[in-house]
């Protein structure tokens, strides 16, 4: 006999019961999820904010004027191959033509053209919140150094201080902050979800003094759990889109230019996923609490 | 059937059940009888696994109530039913659905469920109730519910608390006949009750007096019949 229809059909079953209880724990789980949401929405894009704007360091590579072109140009496609964001290359010509190109027009190039002082460069730019390792600033640096032909490397100290000290402070309160606001939701909606179903604690203890085995009267707590975790972050999730829609370009003015990102997907669906476990979790240990 | 030995049990400091030694074999019918608060109802308690022992020993159905891991109770539960002194059933929902919910735990095929729920409620005088809700029910109704709803199943061991306390005498006769037909197809029975009349019409049947949680009587020797 298919008794896990059964019990699927028992858990849906249940959430049709005690109508009102159930809108109750419902309106909290929502609101409880989307304040959560709002909160990482905010979080989320502050930190975006702060990787795309603080984290970069650019390092201005100088090689000796002796070295050959190819060679050069060899290191320049090595270098492009690490970890890093962009790199800019200028041969002696072309960085005399930038040169120029930013001077005022009746200086004569002809002389310089002829023995060109400018040695071959490049600007490099590394995030530092996308590479791996301990320092990769400096281990970047030391690289660049070390390479054969490479005169000196300069970059600006202070830069690479604001940058260490941006990203020390959005991993030390992006990723705690997250994990907080989860404990809270899932703390917030696992009690509600469980004050929700001790109410049918009746139900549940002269289903277990009939003879029901653990495993079918707990199969549908956690069916109607799950379901309402999952319900409650679906709705709650659509509150956030709308609401994200209406603000989303409030920021969108100059000199700011900041559009704020909706949440990537796999973050809806870990908020999603995290809910239906904390809605499965607290429908257990509402099942479990009762004594035959 | 049912073994108990120097089994005590106490709430907080107060002694419920004090060294009980018992044995019924399996198709005794036992009448269990004793002032209120004799501890009639924390004995059918322990011995459906509701409350745990505490000391001692207690085996009922094969099934060693000392061992028994609470995954494992509802094993026992379905050899042995209870019928509650406060009834325990489910007020929101039809006398049907609570009489059939312990062949529906079970996984029993609708048309089982069907022939078994109605004859129980026809021997009951509750087939005109069938549909109705169970806080809509008389006390003698809902009473007759959860008898109903212990035999069913057809059990093994059928205790029973109090069982007639809500009804007239008519009803009280009414129940125990149907208690009869279960115990002449070899259902254990323990009945706790009060009512005199009721047990002197059942000569045969062993009586145990419970006073204070002490056995201040029984009309058969209490250690010499075997499990
Ligand atoms: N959960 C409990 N906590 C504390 N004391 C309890 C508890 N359950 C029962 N008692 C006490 O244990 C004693 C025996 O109770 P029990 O319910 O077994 O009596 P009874 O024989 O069934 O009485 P009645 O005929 O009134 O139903 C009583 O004094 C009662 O107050
Ligand atoms: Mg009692």
């Amino acid at each position: 006999m298919n008794v896990f229809g059964h019990l699927l059909f028992q858990g849906l079953i249940n959430l049709g019961r005690n109508k009102w209880a159930q809108i109750f724990t419902m309106s909290a789980v929502i609101f409880v999820s989307f304040l959560a949401g709002l909160f990482l929405l905010l979080l989320f894009n502050f930190n975006l904010a702060v990787t795309t704007t603080q984290d970069r360091l650019q390092y201005q590579v100088y090689w000796d004027r002796e070295m050959p072109g190819e060679e050069v140009s060899e290191q320049w496609s090595e270098i492009a191959s690490w970890e890093i964001e962009s790199i800019k290359t200028f041969t002696p010509e072309q960085a005399l033509h930038v040169l120029l190109d930013s001077m005022s027009g009746d200086f004569d190039p002809g002389h310089l053209a002829a023995s060109n002082p400018l040695p071959p460069t490049a600007l490099v730019e590394i995030s530092l919140g996308t590479t791996e390792g301990d320092d990769p600033a400096r281990e970047i640096l030391n690289r660049l150094e070390q390479l054969p032909g490479v005169d000196r490397v300069s970059y600006n100290p202070m830069q690479m201080d604001i940058a260490r000290t941006w990203l020390k402070i959005t991993s030390r309160v992006f990723w705690p902050l997250i994990g907080f606001m989860f404990a809270i939701t899932g703390l917030v909606v696992a009690n509600t979800l469980k004050l929700n179903q001790i109410n049918r604690k009746d139900e549940v203890e002269i289903l277990s003094l009939v003879g029901a085995s653990s495993g079918y009267i707990q199969f549908p707590l956690l069916i109607t759990g799950a379901l309402q975790g999952l319900v409650g972050g679906f709705i709650s999730v659509l509150l956030l889109k709308g609401m994200h829609l209406l603000v989303k370009d409030l920021l969108y003015f100059p000199p700011i230019w900041v559009r704020i990102e909706f949440l990537p997907f796999w973050y809806i669906v870990s908020l999603l996923a995290a809910l239906t476990a904390v809605g499965i979790v607290s429908s257990f240990l509402a099942g479990n609490g009762e004594d035959g | 059937m049912i073994r108990i030995r120097h089994l005590s049990h106490s709430f907080g400091r107060f002694w419920a059940l004090k060294n009980i030694t018992l044995s019924l074999d399996k198709g005794d019918f036992l009448f269990l009888t004793g002032p209120s608060g004799a501890g009639k109802t924390t004995l059918m308690r322990i011995l459906h696994g509701s409350i745990p022992v505490q000391r001692g020993k207690a085996e009922i159905a094969g099934f060693d109530l000392t061992s028994t891991s609470s995954r494992r109770l509802y094993l026992l539960r379905r050899q042995v039913a209870i019928v509650f002194q406060d009834f325990r059933i489910l007020p929101d929902r039809s006398v049907w659905e609570n009489v059939a919910l312990p062949l529906v735990v079970r996984g029993m095929v609708k048309a089982q469920i069907q022939k078994r729920v109605r004859a129980v409620l026809r021997g009951l005088s509750l087939d005109k109730k069938t549909w109705s809700l169970c806080r809509e029910i008389s006390g003698g109704e809902q009473q007759r519910v959860a008898v109903a709803r212990a035999v069913v199943v057809n059990p093994k061991v059928l205790l029973a608390d109090e069982p007639t306390g809500n009804l007239d005498k008519k009803l009280s006769l009414q129940l125990l006949e149907v208690f009869r037909q279960f115990h002449i197809h070899g259902t254990t029975i323990v009945f706790a009750t009060h009512n005199e009349e009721l047990i002197r019409s059942q000569p045969k049947a062993k009586i145990l007096s419970l006073k204070e949680g002490d056995i201040v009587n029984a009309n058969w020797p209490l250690t010499e019949s075997g499990t």
